[in-house]
């Protein structure tokens, strides 16, 4: 059959033929039955191996399958001189006989052949191929004389120039075991030959069409003719199954079409083009069908074909190449440019298109692109040609929706007369095809449910695809593209969600025009739902967006907050802050004393205009740091002066200081390397900051802890910078981390900042009141002293009528104002602020003590407070303000008290008066001046003089005497108290005198002077006064002298020392040799007398001693008669001077 | 404090021309080549974080559907920044080729060293413009928007407002009208 026949004759019938199916026609001819036998071997055994296709001018090497079908050779079937119908022609023909006879070769076989050859030359065939069959024959294997068959006869006569083209092969019919070898030959050569032919026979083809193409320029060439000629090359290539090579055929068609329009843009328009300028009456989608469609080549060669229809064609034969290649996703790549072209094509050509026509060919050329890709479920498919299927789908949803518009499809739309004539106007253009396609096309125009159903899928699968390529913005653009039709439809909620993510997409990338733009139609969403909250949230957010204009932006602004002034909400609405104020700066200040802590807030509010907020606050919350590094955040905090930027805002990172530091590097021998500048955080400055953390998120940011917080009260927030002062009323100590940051709107609205980048930390230290007692100067024991209670509150405020209760020690007293002395006092006091002090004036008495010296008291005051639960002491050091001290004075058996009165002020003293207590027989008479009163200063000391006389003399006991005197302060208040008095007691003992002492130097006897250096005689006498007291005292009796004596004045020879016993005897007389070394009046050598207790005696403490020892005498007991007497030494006698 | 920022800012452009002076193969495209090119629609430039930094077009009206169209575009851009392995000669192909068509617009797209996104929006009927000529316009661009950097008054990453760019930009979109 031949197919040209087909292709013109019945074209109602097939209206497509697969030319991939067909095979290259070779030609038998000679001894028929032979081949028709070996017909069906050699037909299935060409196909099985691929065979290598070389061709000419270098161009790839491709593998081929190469099959056959065979056809007597007649001379109808050979191709015909200007029939350019090359799947149609033999390519190659054959010539078989079996003729194994010589003889008869020559004088029948060798004439058919010649006859045979010359047809071929008379058509100018080349491509020929005489195969000689034979049988085997053990007999002929031994052959030794060549050129003897009719196969050497055949390549002698016919193969002089091609040897390769007379084969010869062992007939596998018969004897099927020997001839495999040679039959494989045959198939291989067959196949090489074969494909020669095509070679060569293209090759003169691409000539003949380069000739044609050289040409169309010329008047009368038609880019149809032309189009069919090359298209029987991609046929052939086609049907060698070469796609690649046969789609590169229709691409260059297609780049040579697409060049023309072009061009016929910019010059003349050639006349074969005004056929496809003839008004758009049909629309037919693109069919991909993977044979020829024989209805459209009809069109293209009768030149009836529209350029809709032509495009339509040609795109469907370079789809179904790649789909024979298995590159769907090419085909998907190709799909948008290739619709694109085209409508730019018609615009160029200026071809008159139906309203409706050109989406309508989109449409259902989309949607057929589309199902084939989706008979392709392999994955490695699915996900190469999701990436181009993606447009596809937003294209067709797009040219839906033109047409939903059209049609009065669209929500909101009610399909007019006209629009109903159009959709049936629409349909006309698409003839009788009922594709897939087209019935989905007319559901969706149906009528409104099913073009909802259709539009809604095609949105669904062109985002969902685009999500699933990554292209999300792609995605999120169709979105708000669809937010348009879901608001129409009234679904307010779904075009919200849709807007939410568009702008979300446009936040995340910062443009901000589009965010504004979005945020418009999210507001009117949000609106017409009834979220007042959104609504107002996002009229805040439009109000800020500088991109808009400013009526817009004061419109929705005043809308916002005449929304919540309406709505009263509460609890109140919440928002980002970020949306309408940055937070620039933030300074902490933590006052002194810590009671008070304000933050200077920087607030730049990008509203349009003046806003009041009612209260601006910021949640403080306690900041547990681990214990290690707190030392470290103090630190930190002292250096930084707590004070942060907002990093997102005002710090530009590219005009930052860089803190560089200089290095040296050194080699091992010290000497210089090299040196740099390098810097040591380089983290800081190169951190990559596009990737994470800076977008914000539209999140509901949640408030807060505000149980703690600053705040500042009707802060009026001007456009731009502002800077807030906040203050804290009260705070605890510890420290504590600035938190979220909230600006209230009236009443209703709050403004919640997201946390703060940085930590501020600040810490409030709180200092306990303090208790003090003061006073001016010193303080003194025995006067009523002004002492000052000094209370600082430090940190604390201290409520009235707190109390501090004094207790002082003993001999201590307090008095408070007008009430009574007393040990306990308690203080109210007033309410004191925090941080200042509060005096009270109060007086205290400490008693004088009875003692002698003048060391200081100590006493302590005990502190008990409401505000604490511990007590605590103030110690206090006073001075006695009167010191006695008293001697006792002997003269023989007289007894004389001497008492000196010292004071450390100046007082008045009167009434002095010396009482002995507890012993009646001892008399003291004042041997002072009467005097009313007397002053006595620092500086004066006072004595006063008693003679004692002790009736009993012998007893002697020990007594206490008690000195009294009245004094009073010579300055300052004297009526506070009457007189004060002062009273010491004394202890006398041991007063009596037991011995006289008696010391005289005499010069030796026969001189009448002492002289220096002379011996002189020192008489010692010791003279027990009362004999019974040696019976009362027996330590008494033994005595020890010494003679001290000055070592510049006297120099004591023999014994200075020693013992005397009076025990029987009341005098003792001691002879020393003693020598003046000086002259003049001489105090003479001391004699000290000590008790002497000799070893073995019970000592008064009633202990044994191992060794003798000394006493002292009390002073008074030993009288020194001769005290401070003196001795006369002259000088040395001279020689001369008898 | 006013003096500071002038001190870092001289220092910044001190650093600035020697990088250029280090750097040869910047691309310098000559003044004559700006008179060829136009038919620019729109020309925009995006920062390394996707937000725009100039965006202008011939057609006012029209400025909103370019804001959408560049802005979808950023995800082709991306794409083929992150999905493309380059090979050692790619990757100084700073020309990224149509990223993708409608039927009005051919959109073109070009990405500096420093992921700075240049992308040119063209009339598709303009079909006579050669690839040799968009890829002239993006390294005018972009030699452009290196000296705009340049400037120790411009603060990197602002918005570009400068005459000398404008100029550049508008040479490109205004000299045929289609």
């Amino acid at each position: 059959m031949n197919s040209h026949v087909v292709m013109n004759g019945t074209l109602d019938k097939v209206t497509e033929v697969s030319v991939s199916d067909r095979k290259p026609i070779v030609t038998y001819a000679g001894d028929k039955e032979l081949f028709l036998g070996l017909e069906p071997t050699l037909c299935s055994s060409l196909p099985q191996e691929a065979a290598e296709w070389r061709r000419t001018y270098g161009r790839a090497i491709k593998s081929v399958n190469v099959s056959a079908t065979f056809v007597p050779f007649t001379k109808d079937v050979l191709p015909k001189e200007g029939d350019y119908h090359l799947i149609d022609q033999p390519m190659f023909h054959t010539y078989w006989t079996q003729c194994s006879d010589v003889e008869y070769y020559k004088s029948n076989v060798r004439e058919d052949i010649e006859l045979w050859m010359s047809v071929l030359q008379q058509f100018k065939l080349s491509e020929w191929m005489i195969v000689v069959v034979e049988t085997y024959d053990f007999r002929k294997s031994n052959k030794l004389l060549p050129r003897t068959t009719v196969y050497d006869k055949i390549k002698s006569d016919f193969g002089a120039k091609h040897a390769d083209r007379c084969l010869s092969v062992i007939n596998p019919l018969r004897s099927e075991s020997r001839s495999a070898g040679s039959w494989r030959g045959l198939v291989v050569n067959t196949r090489l030959l074969l494909l020669a032919a095509f070679d060569r026979i293209l090759l003169k083809f691409e000539e003949t069409l380069r000739e044609q193409r050289d040409r169309r320029n010329q008047v009368g060439w038609s880019f149809t003719k032309y189009f069919l000629l090359q298209e029987e090359l991609a046929f052939v290539l086609e049907m060698l199954g070469v796609y690649e090579e046969a789609l590169v055929q229709y691409d260059e068609l297609d780049a040579l079409f697409t060049q023309f329009i072009v061009n016929s843009n910019l010059g003349e328009t050639p006349a074969w083009l005004t056929q496809f300028q003839t008004p758009l009456e049909s629309w037919q989608g693109l069919s991909l069908t993977s044979g020829v469609n024989l209805k459209e080549r009809a069109r293209i060669e009768n030149n009836s074909c529209s350029l809709l229809q032509f495009r339509n064609y040609l795109f469907s034969r370079q789809c179904a190449m790649l789909l024979y290649s298995n590159k769907p996703s090419e085909v998907a790549e190709r799909t948008l440019p290739f619709l694109h072209n085209c409508i730019r094509e018609l615009y160029l050509l200026e071809v008159a298109c139906p309203v409706g026509s050109v989406p309508t060919w989109v449409f259902l050329s989309s949607v057929e692109i589309l199902q084939i890709c989706d008979t392709y479920t392999d994955s490695v498919h699915v996900e190469q040609y999701s990436r181009y299927t993606a447009g596809i789908w937003a294209y067709a949803r797009q040219k839906l929706s033109e047409l939903g518009k059209l049609c009065g499809l669209m929500p909101g739309q009610v399909p007019s007369s006209e629009q109903l004539h159009l959709a049936v106007e629409i349909f006309s253009g698409l003839g009788e095809a009922n594709t897939k396609p087209v019935e989905k096309l007319k559901r969706a125009l149906s009528n409104h449910q099913e073009f909802y159903k259709m539009y809604l899928e095609l949105s669904e699968l062109a985002m969902g695809t685009y999500k699933h390529i990554g292209r999300v913005r792609c995605a999120r653009s169709l979105g708000q593209d669809l937010s348009d039709f879901y608001r129409v439809l009234g679904d307010d909620q779904t075009a919200a969600s849709f807007l939410q993510h568009a702008l979300l997409s446009y936040d995340q990338d910062g443009w901000t025009k589009l965010a504004a733009i979005t945020r418009l139609r999210l507001a009117s969403s949000y609106l017409a739902l009834g979220d007042l909250h959104r609504y107002t949230k996002m009229c805040l957010s439009i109000a800020c967006s500088t991109e808009l204009d400013m009526p817009l932006r004061m419109k929705h602004y005043s809308d916002a907050l005449n929304t919540i002034s309406t709505s009263k909400p509460d609890p109140p609405w919440s928002c980002c802050l970020t949306d309408c104020f940055i937070l620039t700066d933030v300074d902490v200040q933590v006052h002194q004393g810590g009671m008070n802590v304000s933050a200077t807030l920087g607030i730049k509010s990008l509203l349009p205009v003046e806003t009041v907020s009612d209260s601006v606050s910021m949640a403080i919350s306690q900041y547990k740091h681990e214990s290690k590094s707190s030392s470290k955040h103090k630190e930190a905090l002292e250096n930084s002066r707590r004070k942060s930027l907002d990093s997102s805002s005002s710090s530009n990172l590219y005009l930052l200081k860089i803190p560089m530091t200089l290095r040296h590097d050194y080699q091992q021998d010290k000497s210089l390397a090299g040196s740099s500048l390098e810097v040591k955080n380089t983290k800081q400055i190169v951190r990559r900051q596009d990737s994470h953390g800076k977008y914000r998120k539209i999140s509901n940011i949640a408030k807060a802890d505000f149980t703690r917080y600053l705040s500042a009260k009707k802060v009026v927030l001007k456009p731009g910078l502002n800077s807030v002062h906040l203050t804290c009323k009260e705070s605890e100590a510890g420290q504590y981390r600035l938190g979220q940051c909230c600006i209230t709107l009236m009443e209703g609205f709050e403004l919640l900042s997201p946390p703060l980048p940085q930590k501020v930390i600040f810490e409030v230290s709180h200092i306990q009141p303090a208790v003090l007692l003061i006073n001016h100067g010193d303080m003194l024991a025995g006067l009523v002293q002004d002492v000052t209670l000094k209370i600082c509150s430090n940190s604390y405020s201290v409520a009235e009528d707190t109390k501090v209760k004094l207790k002082a020690s003993i001999g201590l007293e307090l008095k408070d104002g007008d009430k009574d002395w007393s040990r306990v006092l308690e203080v109210k006091l007033p309410a004191i602020k925090p941080n200042s002090s509060l005096e009270l004036p109060l007086k205290m008495y400490a008693e004088l003590p009875n003692i002698k010296d003048c060391t200081n008291l100590e006493h302590n005051v005990m502190v008990k407070n409401d505000w604490s639960e511990e007590e605590h002491a103030i110690g206090l050091n006073l001075k006695p303000v009167l010191s006695s001290k008293l001697s006792m004075q002997t003269s023989k058996h007289s007894k004389f008290l001497h008492v000196a009165v010292t004071s450390v002020t100046s007082l008045s003293i009167k009434s002095i008066v010396m009482t002995p207590l507890s012993s009646s027989n001892v008399l003291l008479i004042p041997l002072n001046p009467s005097m009313e009163t007397t002053t006595l200063t620092p500086e004066r000391k006072i004595f006063f003089m008693w003679k004692m006389e002790v009736e009993n003399i012998t007893e002697h006991s020990p007594f206490k005497t008690e000195l009294t005197l009245h004094y009073n302060p010579t300055s300052g208040d004297t009526t506070s108290k009457k007189d004060y008095i002062y009273k010491c007691t004394f202890d006398i003992v041991n007063y009596k005198t037991i011995y006289l002492l008696e010391c005289r130097v005499e010069p030796i006897r026969g001189s009448e002077f002492c002289r220096v250096s002379t011996v002189c005689q020192l008489k010692l006498k010791v003279t027990k006064v009362n004999k019974e007291s040696t019976v009362a005292d027996p330590d008494c009796n033994s005595l020890m002298y010494e003679v001290l004596t000055e070592h510049n004045m006297w120099a004591a020879c023999g014994r200075t020392a020693g013992v005397l016993n009076l025990t029987d005897m009341d005098e003792q007389t001691v002879l020393l040799d003693v020598m003046p070394l000086v002259n003049g009046y001489l105090p003479l050598p001391s004699v000290r007398l000590s008790k002497y207790i000799p070893a073995g005696a019970k000592s008064s403490s009633g202990r044994s001693e191992g060794h003798p020892r000394l006493e002292p005498f009390s002073a008074g007991q030993v009288y020194n008669l001769s005290k401070s007497s003196q001795v006369h030494v002259i000088s040395a006698a001279s020689p001369q001077d008898p | 404090m006013c003096l500071h920022s002038l001190v870092i800012r001289l220092k910044r452009f001190l650093i600035v021309i020697l990088f250029k002076c280090q750097v040869s193969d910047f691309p310098h495209a000559s003044v004559n080549d700006l008179r060829n090119i136009n038919m620019a629609v729109c020309v925009s430039l995006i920062g390394k974080e996707n937000a725009p930094k100039y965006i202008t077009c011939l057609d006012y009206e029209k400025e909103l559907d370019f804001h959408y169209k560049i802005h979808t575009s950023l995800d082709i851009i991306e794409e083929k920044l992150n999905s493309s392995v380059k090979t050692v000669n790619d990757t100084r192909e700073l020309y990224l080729g149509l990223l993708y068509a409608t039927e009005e617009h051919k959109i073109f797209g070009y990405v500096t060293n420093t992921k700075i996104k240049i992308v040119i929006i063209i009339d598709a009927n303009h079909s006579s413009l050669r690839d040799n000529e968009i890829r002239a316009m993006f390294r005018n661009l972009h030699a452009a928007y290196a000296d705009v950097v340049c400037n120790p008054f411009y603060i990197p990453g602002e918005p570009i407002n400068s005459k000398k760019f404008n100029s550049i930009v508008e040479g490109m979109m205004l000299s045929k009208k289609i």
